[in-house]
């Protein structure tokens, strides 16, 4: 956000995944920043800044069916 | 038809392609949609000085408009959202401010290239004026708020969006809304200026590149006539796969 007359208030917000998403083990990892001065809520909207975030997760995936379950994920 | 291994992440990217359909002619996309309105209301405030009843008369125009084969204009002209179904009553005691869902029909038609990368809320178009609390908050002693609009009467919106045959996705959103004004009393009645022309901007661009990638690029702006601040924001997204579809990296800065 800025006024004409001064300098803006500058903020960012990354969010960068990586990950195997086929075959049976898959896994992917994610964070999410935004830093304390990140505001889009004159047009988007956002409840809550100056975080970080980080998720990873692993799975085993079963494709063939075995008895009477055809796909099985193990997370 | 195409084999879908549950092994390869997402469905669509799976299915087969249609090809060889040609020379098929499309009509003229135009409709024209002018309204006029007349509300009464009545309302028993049975005070001295003011009318029980008020009325309103609003008269506007929507446009839709194919201008090729890929892109569309639509355009609404002074829109009466009164028929609109209204929110739920929510009791927030939250710190958060409440999001409500968008009814009004002309944010909710085409307007999947908008919403992408989360940065466009289009509530915000014709919503609260940005400074509803300052009314409050800067009343002097022996003022009272008379009235204090909730939400900004737009002037008018505009959308161009579509996908070109080589998969570019672009979408351009434009609206501007009226100035809106609390009226506080005192011993004389004056009015204040509340919010102003708002200008709304928003930017949207996504081509696909191979193996289901993409990239694109996303600008938002609120430009407020006066002494307001200004607001942008600019974004990227991109989603690289590798050609097995199975690696990808996605990254979102704003």
């Amino acid at each position: 956000m800025y006024f004409s007359d001064s300098t803006p208030v500058l903020g960012y917000k990354y969010f960068v995944q990586a990950g195997k998403i086929s075959g049976k083990w898959q896994f992917a990892s994610n964070i999410i920043v935004k830093s304390d001065k990140y505001d889009i809520n004159d047009l988007g909207i956002l409840f809550q800044n100056n975080t970080l975030e980080t998720y990873s997760s692993v799975s085993y995936n079963i494709f063939e069916p075995v008895w009477k379950i055809i796909t099985c994920i193990l997370i | 038809m195409n084999e879908v291994k549950p092994q390869v992440s997402a469905l669509v990217n799976q299915f087969g392609d249609i090809t060889g359909i040609e020379n098929i002619k499309s009509p003229l996309r135009l409709s024209i949609t002018p309204y006029v309105s007349a509300y009464l209301e009545n309302y028993p405030y049975n005070q001295i000085g003011k009318s029980n009843n008020s009325y309103s008369f609003n008269g506007g125009m929507d446009i839709k408009y194919g201008i090729n084969e890929s892109f569309t204009l639509d355009m609404t002209l002074v829109p009466d959202f009164g028929q609109v179904q209204s929110d739920n009553q929510v009791l927030n005691l939250s710190p958060f401010e409440v999001q409500f869902n968008e009814n009004r029909q002309f944010f909710t038609e085409g307007t999947e290239l908008f919403n992408r990368a989360g940065l466009f809320y289009s509530r915000r178009i014709g919503g609260q004026p940005l400074n509803y609390y300052n009314a409050y908050n800067q009343l002097n002693e022996g003022e009272y708020l008379k009235e204090n609009p909730a939400s900004s009467q737009l002037i008018n919106a505009t959308k161009v969006s579509g996908r070109t045959k080589k998969n570019l996705g672009i979408g351009i959103f434009n609206s501007t809304s009226k100035p809106m004004f609390a009226t506080i009393s005192d011993s004389l009645g004056n009015t204040q200026k509340e919010t102003r022309p708002l200008s709304n901007y928003t930017y949207c661009f996504r081509s696909s590149i191979k193996n289901n990638s993409y990239i694109s690029l996303i600008n938002t702006n609120v430009t407020r006539n006066g002494g307001d601040y200004d607001a942008n924001v600019t974004g990227t997204n991109f989603d690289l796969l590798t050609k097995k579809t199975n690696m990808p990296l996605m990254v979102t800065p704003h």
